[in-house]
C-alpha cells in the first residue's frame, strides 16, 4: 500500500467540518475493499477520551466494496459535527477497509 | 454458455438473422460484439465467410491476415481481415455471405456456488420452494423492476427515502445491496439470471438503508416493528455497527414475540480475535450468521464470536444484480440472506419462527470450523427440510 492520509477540520461557527483524504503517492492503482457501507470514519477526543463519533446512530450494509485509487488520485470523505461545545480536541479519521488501516488525526479547538 | 453466433450484415444471398438464431439455439439470447457496419474500413475483423465455389474460396484466403477456421464439410471460412476486404467480399457472386463472427450468451439461468452448499436445490426437486412464506429484506430496497425477482415481489415500505433516476417506487433499491440480499433469498427459479435459496417465497421490501448504504438506529427499529406488524415470517437483516441500539433490540424482541425469524449478518470486522460480531446479530433473538468461502473455511473478512448460531456461504458469490447481469459478491450480508431463504424454505412448510430457528441449528452441517466461527455449523436446507442430501 503507498496510501498517504490526512485529515482536516474547518471549524464554522456552529458546526465543524472534517474533511479526510486518502492519496494515492504510487506508482501503480490501488484497490480499496471497504468492510461495510461505512467507508471511513471519524472520532472526535477530548483528553484522550471519545465525545463523538460520525457513525453513531447508524447501521450499515454488511458486503464488501472495492474501489479503486489511481496512481496520484485522491479519495476525499467527509463528515459535519454539528453544535459543538468549546473545547480543545483531537479527530481520528480511519478508513474502513481490510489491509492497510489508513489513518489520520489533527487538533482543533473550538 | 457461450454459442456462436454472427451478426449478418448486407448481403441479401445468405442466410437471414432469424436463421442463425435458429441454428444457435431456440433459447433467448443476447450478442456480444457489434456489426461490420461499426468497424472502421482498416479495422481488422473476424467474419465467417460462405462461398459457392472453389474461386470464391481463394478469393476469400487471398484476402485473409489470419485463417482462423477452414470447415471440413460446410464452404464457410473463418477468417480474420480489414473490414474493408470483407465488403468487398461480400459483392463477389462466388461468396454467399460474409457475417461478423462474435460470440453469444444465451440468458440461461445458473446455480450460484452457495445455493448449491446450502443443499436448496435438493430442497427445490423435492417441492419445497418457500410457497406461501414472505421475507422482509429490511435493507436498502429492492429493485422492482428487476427480471429475476418481480414474480416474488409483494408489498414495500420506505423508512428513508430513495434517491435518483431508479427510484420507480418508494421502498426500491438506489443502492443494490438489498437486491442482492433479496437474489440470494429468493430469486425466482426460471430461464434467467440465478436461482435463489427458496424460490417462491414473497420477497417484502423494507428500505431502511439509503443510498450510501446506511440508516439510522430509529429507521431501522421502524423497519423491524412494521415487519412485526404485517405478520411476516422472515426478517433478513444484512446490516449492523460494531454498537448496539436500545430501539433496535426492543424492535427484534417485539419481533421475535410475533412470530418473526430474525436473521443477522455478524459483520466484516475479521480477523479478530476476542469476538466481534455486530448488532443486532449479536442480540439474542437475531440468528447470528457468519460468513464462508467455498473450500468451507471462514471468509477472512467474516466477524465471528460466541454468538455466531449459524454459518453460511458470504465471499466471491454470485446473484442478481440490480441490472440485468450477474456480479460476484462478498459479505456477510449475503450469508445471512442465505439462512434467510432456508427460513422461508420452513415457513413455507409451517414451521414457526422458533421451530425453524431449532430445527436449522439441529440439521446444521458440521464444517469443523471453532464453534465461534460456525456456530452449530453451515446452514443446510435439504437436511433441515429432510430432504436426503447427497453432497454433505
Amino acid at each position: 500500500m503507498t496510501l498517504r492520509s490526512s485529515v482536516t477540520a474547518t471549524v464554522e461557527t456552529d458546526r465543524v467540518e472534517f474533511e479526510f483524504e486518502v492519496e494515492n503517492d504510487g506508482d501503480a492503482p490501488e484497490e480499496i475493499t471497504f468492510r461495510s457501507g461505512l467507508s471511513a470514519d471519524f472520532a472526535v477526543l477530548e483528553d484522550g477520551t471519545e465525545v463523538w463519533r460520525a457513525s453513531d446512530g447508524q447501521m450499515f450494509t454488511q458486503a464488501l466494496r472495492t474501489e479503486t485509487i489511481d496512481s496520484g488520485a485522491v479519495e476525499r470523505f467527509s463528515e459535519v459535527w454539528d453544535d459543538p461545545d468549546s473545547g480543545d480536541y483531537t479527530v481520528v479519521a480511519t478508513l474502513n477497509a481490510t489491509g492497510d488501516d489508513a489513518e489520520a488525526r489533527t487538533d482543533f479547538s473550538v | 454458455m457461450v454459442l456462436f453466433y454472427g451478426c449478418i450484415v448486407t448481403n441479401g444471398k445468405g442466410v437471414s438473422r432469424r436463421n442463425v438464431l435458429k441454428v444457435a439455439g431456440a433459447s433467448v439470447a443476447t450478442a456480444a460484439g457489434s456489426g461490420l457496419a461499426a468497424a472502421n474500413p482498416d479495422d481488422r475483423v473476424e467474419v465467417n465467410i460462405g462461398f459457392d465455389s472453389e474461386r470464391g474460396r481463394q478469393a476469400a484466403l487471398n484476402q485473409a491476415d489470419e485463417t482462423v477456421r477452414e470447415f471440413d464439410s460446410i464452404d464457410v471460412l473463418t477468417l480474420r481481415l480489414p473490414k474493408q476486404a470483407a465488403t468487398a467480399l461480400e459483392n463477389r457472386g462466388d461468396v454467399r455471405y460474409v457475417e461478423e463472427n462474435g460470440t453469444m450468451h444465451a440468458l440461461a439461468q445458473t446455480l450460484p456456488w452457495g445455493i448449491d452448499r446450502v443443499d436448496a436445490e435438493i430442497a427445490h426437486a423435492n417441492g419445497d420452494t418457500g410457497a406461501g412464506a414472505d421475507i422482509a429484506i429490511v435493507d436498502s430496497g429492492i429493485d422492482a423492476d428487476h427480471p429475476d425477482l418481480q414474480a416474488n415481489l409483494g408489498e414495500g415500505e420506505a423508512f428513508t427515502k430513495c434517491r435518483g433516476g431508479q427510484c420507480n417506487e418508494s421502498w426500491d433499491d438506489d443502492n443494490d445491496h438489498g437486491t442482492h440480499c433479496a437474489g440470494t433469498a429468493g430469486a425466482v427459479d426460471n430461464a434467467e439470471g440465478v436461482v435463489g435459496v427458496s424460490t417462491q417465497a414473497t420477497l417484502h421490501a423494507v428500505k431502511v438503508l439509503d443510498k450510501r448504504g446506511s440508516g439510522s438506529f430509529s429507521d431501522i427499529a421502524a423497519g423491524i416493528e412494521y415487519v412485526a406488524d404485517q405478520g411476516w415470517d422472515v426478517a433478513n437483516l444484512s446490516l449492523g455497527a460494531s454498537s448496539g441500539s436500545q430501539a433496535i433490540e426492543d424492535a427484534c424482541a417485539y419481533a421475535d414475540d410475533r412470530g418473526v425469524l430474525l436473521v443477522g449478518a455478524a459483520g466484516g470486522s475479521g480477523p479478530c480475535s476476542d469476538g466481534c460480531v455486530g448488532y443486532p446479530a449479536a442480540y439474542s433473538e437475531v440468528v447470528a450468521v457468519s460468513a464462508t468461502d467455498e473450500s468451507d473455511t471462514l471468509a477472512s473478512f467474516s466477524s465471528r464470536g460466541p454468538e455466531i448460531e449459524l454459518a453460511a456461504p458470504g465471499a466471491d458469490l454470485r446473484t442478481v444484480s440490480s441490472g440485468d447481469g450477474c456480479d460476484a459478491l462478498s459479505g456477510t450480508s449475503y450469508a445471512a440472506a442465505h439462512v434467510s431463504g432456508v427460513g422461508a424454505l420452513l415457513a413455507g412448510e409451517g414451521y414457526t419462527n422458533t421451530d425453524a430457528r431449532v430445527r436449522m441449528r439441529d440439521t446444521a452441517t458440521d464444517i469443523g470450523l471453532p464453534s465461534d466461527e460456525q456456530g452449530y455449523g453451515l446452514v443446510d436446507a435439504a437436511a433441515a427440510l429432510g430432504v436426503g442430501s447427497s453432497d454433505e
